[in-house]
């Protein structure tokens, strides 16, 4: 009996030895060896097997914005630590890019594994839809909650809705001295200078910007902002290149990208943050039908490591994560007063309809 | 005889190159109408049946003011555009003002500066407070304060406009003026008429389908164009249907079901144009002008006029070549864009920005490919189809192809844009998202301006040469080849020219079916504009604008495109 007992224990180790007992650890590709040290420590969390399928995957397609300051470095740090991923990019502004994405995703004809956009109430609205991949990041819990939408899109870095000016026509005391506040837009002071502002339409950063002012200081406000026959732009870059030029004094509620792109090559441009200071998340997300998936997930999990993050904040957007990295935050003329707290879905509903801001704007702006 | 020998191969050719036309222009036309009627774009699952986005365009002041600014815009540009293209094409083709040869080639040179750079030149040269020209004035003459020159003005979008689109007039009518047997004017002038009244009474009758044929290009390339109205609109108080079509695509909210009813109600607009203007062409055989008969150019002598002619020419020149092309190739060359120019602001970084990396590379190989495709492949289907129409006097239901052929350029082109974009994400075709899907896009989207040249010169062309060649036992394809084609090279290579022109400038389309691969340089451009670097657009347009005049060069040496007997 005591050897039928025996033969069958020694049975049971055999067995659990063979492969019945609980799988064996995976096999690391030894190529793949040196790249998983270093996600140890900077994204550590990140799995074995997201790696080896994108390994294995060999692409990503990035949909995005304009960041030409910060997407090359970034692309180019994560191709140093990942060199077997060729990272191709289709970049366009908001509006045909939001086109050309839900388009192809609702068609399940995704190209894009990664897309990017500006404005958090029509990522919502993207993800509602479920055209979105759930993934939710290993860093999630050190972005704020109103800034992302968990499991489907993340702050890769925000932009500010600042004012801009020419400072070879405005001395940056005069500027600052008066910018302190928004009310500071209808300083006196300015009505000599021509100014330069944004259609509403052009986008969700300075929507952001006129619904802020209308709820701080209301309808007369925009009167006033109105008399002061600003000249009209359709986006940011015609009024930083205005404003950079001379032909405007002082840009209302631009992007900071615009101002910065200018301030880089050299031109006469400076800008602030008037309190309360506006900042406008760019949010990245994985397709719900990537191609590549594991490469959409393992660039995820890189943008918004430290290491992804400190790249973009030292080069062209603020971060969540780990503050503002860029040199100029350090002049004299730059302020960072606290953020103003919104709700973007408020915005967005407010904006539509004919009693909605942007006919309101149209009827008192292009009188 | 066989089945196989009893099939026309020709008709079956011919019926397929129909199919195709219905299925290029209607499926994106259908997914227009689709938009235009529902709540949603094509695929989204809160999308209902609406009449709103009509309800919208109809239902208040701002969406008709934009419907009237729009026609208002097209028939004063029509109205400049027109007589001044008919004005140069006669002084160039039929009398004896000096430099002939070079007017001829530079008058097609304006189409190679596109709306946008062409806009940003004039607004860095006519802005009222720093703009160049403004500066220089108030340097000369002493104006104080702003201007005196405003390009945000109704005038200042008209200005742009029409020198934009006086190549397009001119091509048109040149190409026929320079077929016109002389031997009508002998007859007139033999009869006592003075010079006036042989232009009059003789030239500008038979001239009179590629007039119409100009005007009607014309009008609605000004009544959709966005570039120009979109950057000095807003300060212009001046909103068209383009501006709205475009903040419905571009700007947030968008609204693309919106912009899909606004393109709907610009094709209604352009149909009944369309109408007019075959109503006239039924009486086409009153325009035959080129017979079995032999026949010369008669060169009017202008006199002392003739300086007086080319001083005029000169300064279309001026201000729609030399002044846009100074204040880009100066903008490329700058550090950023400023009136207030020293040494230290000149750098060579922008045009060094431009080749780093492979994708402006890529970008010139693929407009260079997509353009001499889209021109040749483009104007091959053009005649094809104009020859149906003309000469299958029997086969009913020939009108239908004159609208089909005629409605891509009445659409809008981000308009246009989203419905191709979602004809080939849901067709079974495998070309959306390959360089593919961009050549289909530009023979739909200029098969217009190719069939109205090829139209309104096969009106000139009398039947019985062909008929001659079908007696010697020639086929209808063979007698097309070898004696219309012939007869017809040069307003087709005019045709040519012009769509290899309108293909490497496309922007509205590219910009939503591009892909990685298939980058091309006004997109490269366009992007670089939505990046903040204006000065590496600028340096990209030198670029650009130098392989269209090395084209036109060619086309002019190799081709002898603007020759003239």
């Amino acid at each position: 009996m005591n050897k039928i007992i025996g033969a069958i224990i020694l049975s049971a180790f055999l067995l659990w030895g063979s492969g019945v007992g609980p799988a064996p650890a995976q096999q690391m590709d030894p190529q793949l060896q040196k790249t998983m040290e270093t996600m140890k420590k900077e994204m550590p969390g990140v799995p074995y097997e997201i790696l080896k399928g994108a390994n294995d995957e060999g692409k990503l397609m990035f949909y995005h914005l304009s960041l030409p300051a910060a997407i090359p470095p970034l692309l180019q740090e994560f191709q140093k630590r990942f060199p077997f991923i060729t990272v191709q990019e289709y970049f366009s502004s908001g509006g045909p890019l939001f086109q050309k994405f839900t388009s192809e995703a609702r068609a399940k004809r995704n190209a894009a594994d990664i897309w990017e956009h500006t404005d958090i109430a029509a990522m919502n609205k993207v993800a509602d839809e479920g055209l979105l991949m759930k993934y939710k990041i290993t860093t999630d819990a050190q972005y704020p909650e109103v800034f992302k939408r968990p499991g489907f899109w993340y702050p890769m870095g925000y932009t500010q809705v600042v004012v801009g000016w020419n400072r070879d026509i405005v001395p940056d005391k005069e500027a600052v001295k008066r910018l302190k506040t928004w009310a500071g837009l209808l300083d006196p002071y300015w009505k000599e200078k021509k100014i330069g502002a944004i259609v509403i339409q052009s986008g969700g950063s300075v929507q952001t910007g006129y619904y802020m002012l209308h709820e701080k200081y209301g309808i007369d406000f925009w009167k006033k902002l109105a008399a002061m026959k600003a000249q009209l732009y359709d986006g940011v870059n015609p009024l930083a290149d205005a404003v950079g030029s001379g032909e405007v004094a002082l840009g209302l509620l631009g992007s900071e990208q615009g101002f910065y792109a200018k301030y880089a090559r050299g031109a006469p441009v400076h800008w602030t943050n008037p309190d309360p200071r506006i900042a406008v998340p760019y949010g990245q997300a994985i397709a719900k039908d990537a191609p590549h998936p594991n490469a959409a997930k393992l660039f995820q999990e890189f943008v918004f490591s430290e290491a992804g993050q400190k790249t973009i904040a030292s080069t062209a957007l603020p971060s969540f994560k780990v503050g503002d990295l860029r040199k100029h935050i350090k002049e004299p003329w730059y302020s960072s007063p606290p953020l103003y707290q919104y709700d973007a879905e408020k915005i967005f509903k407010s904006m539509r309809g004919p009693d909605g801001l942007i006919n309101q704007w149209n009827k008192i702006f292009r009188k | 005889m066989s089945i196989w020998q009893r099939i026309n191969y020709q008709n079956v050719l011919l019926a397929a190159l129909v199919v195709l036309l219905f299925a290029m222009v209607l499926m994106p036309l259908g997914f227009l109408l689709y938009a235009a009627f529902w709540s949603a774009p094509a695929g989204d699952p809160e999308g209902m049946f609406t009449f709103n986005n009509f309800l919208k365009a109809f239902g208040t002041s701002d969406s008709w003011a934009a419907i009237l600014n729009s026609l208002l815009l097209g028939a004063v540009v029509t109205g400049i555009t027109v007589p001044a293209g008919f004005g140069f094409a006669w002084l160039v083709r039929r009398t004896n003002i000096p430099a002939r040869g070079l007017l001829n080639t530079l008058m097609v040179v304006p189409l190679f500066i596109s709306p946008l750079l062409l806009s940003l030149a004039y607004i860095a040269l006519a802005n009222p407070r720093t703009g160049f020209l403004n500066l220089m004035l108030r340097a000369i003459f002493g104006f104080m304060g702003e201007g005196p020159l405003n390009i945000y003005t109704f005038g200042g979008i008209v200005f742009l406009l029409a020198s934009h689109l006086v190549p397009y007039a001119y091509l048109n009518i040149a190409a026929v003026l320079g077929t016109i047997d002389s031997s009508y004017e002998e007859a007139a002038k033999i009869s006592g008429a003075s010079g006036f009244k042989v232009l009059r009474d003789v030239i500008i009758p038979i001239v009179l389908p590629a007039i119409l044929s100009a005007a009607l290009i014309v009008f609605v390339l000004a009544a959709e164009q966005f570039t120009i109205v979109t950057l000095l609109g807003p300060n212009a108080h001046f909103v068209t249907m383009p501006y709205l079509i475009y903040i419905s695509v571009t700007f947030y909210p968008a609204d693309p079901n919106f912009a899909a009813a606004m393109g709907v109600i610009l094709l209604v607009i352009t149909g009944v144009g369309i109408y007019f203007y075959r109503r006239m062409a039924v009486q086409a055989f009153k325009f035959v002008t080129i017979t079995g008969k032999g026949s010369r150019l008669q060169i009017a002598d202008i006199g002392k006029w003739r300086y007086i002619a080319l001083a005029g020419c000169l300064v279309y020149i001026l201000v729609a070549i030399v002044l846009p092309y100074i204040a880009i190739v100066l903008g490329s060359f700058l550090d950023y864009i400023t009136h207030n120019i020293t040494w230290d602001k000149f750098t060579l970084e922008n045009y060094a920005r431009m080749f780093r990396g492979t994708d402006n590379i890529l970008a010139i190989g693929n407009t260079l490919l997509l353009a001499l495709l889209g021109a040749s492949v483009g104007v091959t289907f053009a005649l094809l189809l104009a020859f149906i129409v003309q000469r299958f006097k029997t086969v009913k239901g020939r009108g239908i192809l004159d609208y089909l052929c005629m409605m891509p350029i009445s659409i809008p082109g981000l308009s246009l844009a989203l419905g191709l974009l979602w004809t080939y994400l849901y067709l079974p075709v495998p070309i959306y998202g390959t360089i593919w899907v961009l050549l289909v896009a530009y023979i739909t989207r200029f098969l217009a301006q190719g069939y109205r040249i090829s139209s309104s010169s096969l009106l000139q062309i009398g039947p019985e040469l062909e008929e001659a060649a079908r007696v010697s036992g020639a086929s209808r394809l063979r007698a097309l080849a070898n004696v219309t084609v012939p007869i017809l090279a040069t307003p087709l290579l005019s045709g040519w020219v012009i769509i290899f022109i309108l293909a490497a400038l496309e922007v509205s389309c590219t910009i939503i079916l591009y892909s990685s691969q298939s980058l091309t340089m006004s997109v490269a451009i366009w992007n670089q504009m939505a990046m903040g670097d204006t000065v590496v657009a600028y340096a990209m347009s030198v670029i650009l604008g130098g392989i269209g005049i090395i084209v036109i060069l060619i086309a002019q040496k190799v081709f002898g495109v603007f020759k003239y007997v």
